[in-house]
């Protein structure tokens, strides 16, 4: 026989609880809601007014977005072509891997920071998105290519 | 009765994914040392070799070695707190960004050197 102090406590408010069953460990970050139960508490309106500064702010950061994707893509192009001049000058196949690996990575590093800074910046404001963009070009400058570019500008200067 | 309690085995995962992917990219971090250090060993005797050991660029040598040890800390930390893709994803974008700013580095070493012979 069950004694009283083994028995769960009553409920407090069974809709509460389902809502809670409902919700998964990680939503909050995610900026998923927790879908709710016909009858529970329905979910307040956003104001006409949030909505207009929320579309402003999309169009903030698709602006910010597409500004950055010519320079993005041109690191690209230049990665690719400062990793043609680059060699290792080492003759052991694991030096050499190495070298290709970090090669490989290189070219992708441009549109791998554009793609992240993307992703890990969808639900906020323009600036912070612009910021980390801005620091990428700053960060992944193809000095390589720059200065191959900068030499082959001062022999074509010396020539003429 | 008490309500369930849902998503403690994910927490639980995410964090083991965490640890697991942070010792994963501490590994591909410790690779992208090679290099640096390599040429922080050898670029100095190379250049006193040719005569030229007082154009050593100490600076941009220590730079390289400095760049993987400052940055894998950074994207840890940039990442704690957010689910493990995120997590995984800032460590990706660290080390690609780690091996182009070696190049980087390297390359500004090479255009400093003075011409030898």
């Amino acid at each position: 026989m069950a004694r009283p102090d083994n028995l769960d406590p009553p409920l407090q408010g069974e809709g509460d609880d389902d809502d809670e069953a409902l919700r998964w460990a990680g939503d909050e970050e995610r900026g998923r809601d927790a879908p709710h139960l016909r009858g529970s508490e329905p979910s307040p309106q956003v104001p006409l007014e949030d909505e207009q500064t929320t579309s402003r702010g999309s169009r903030g950061r698709t602006a910010a977005t597409v500004a950055f994707v010519l320079p993005y893509l041109l690191y690209t192009v230049a990665w690719i072509f400062a990793v043609q001049n680059l060699s290792s000058g080492s003759t052991s196949l694991p030096s050499e891997v190495l070298w290709q690996f970090g090669e490989f990575l290189t070219i992708l590093a441009a549109p791998l920071w554009f793609a992240a800074t993307l992703t890990l910046t969808r639900d906020h404001r323009p600036l912070p998105r612009v910021g980390w963009l801005a620091l990428g070009l700053g960060v992944l400058i193809p000095w390589p290519f720059v200065l191959d570019l900068y030499a082959a500008l001062q022999i074509a200067g010396n020539l003429s | 009765m008490t309500a369930p309690v849902v998503g403690t085995d994910s927490v639980d995962k995410d964090r083991g994914g965490a640890v697991v992917t942070a010792l994963i990219f501490a590994v591909l971090f410790a690779l992208a040392e090679v290099t640096p250090v390599s040429n922080l060993v050898a670029l100095p005797a190379f250049y006193e070799y040719y005569g030229i050991g007082d154009a050593t660029p100490w600076l941009l040598l220590v730079l390289g070695v400095a760049i993987p040890a400052v940055i894998y800390p950074g994207a840890l930390l940039l990442g704690r707190g957010r689910p493990l893709f995120a997590r995984a994803l800032i460590l990706t974008v660290a080390l690609a960004s780690t091996f182009a700013l070696e190049f980087g580095v390297m390359a500004l070493a090479a255009a400093l050197q003075p011409a030898i012979g």
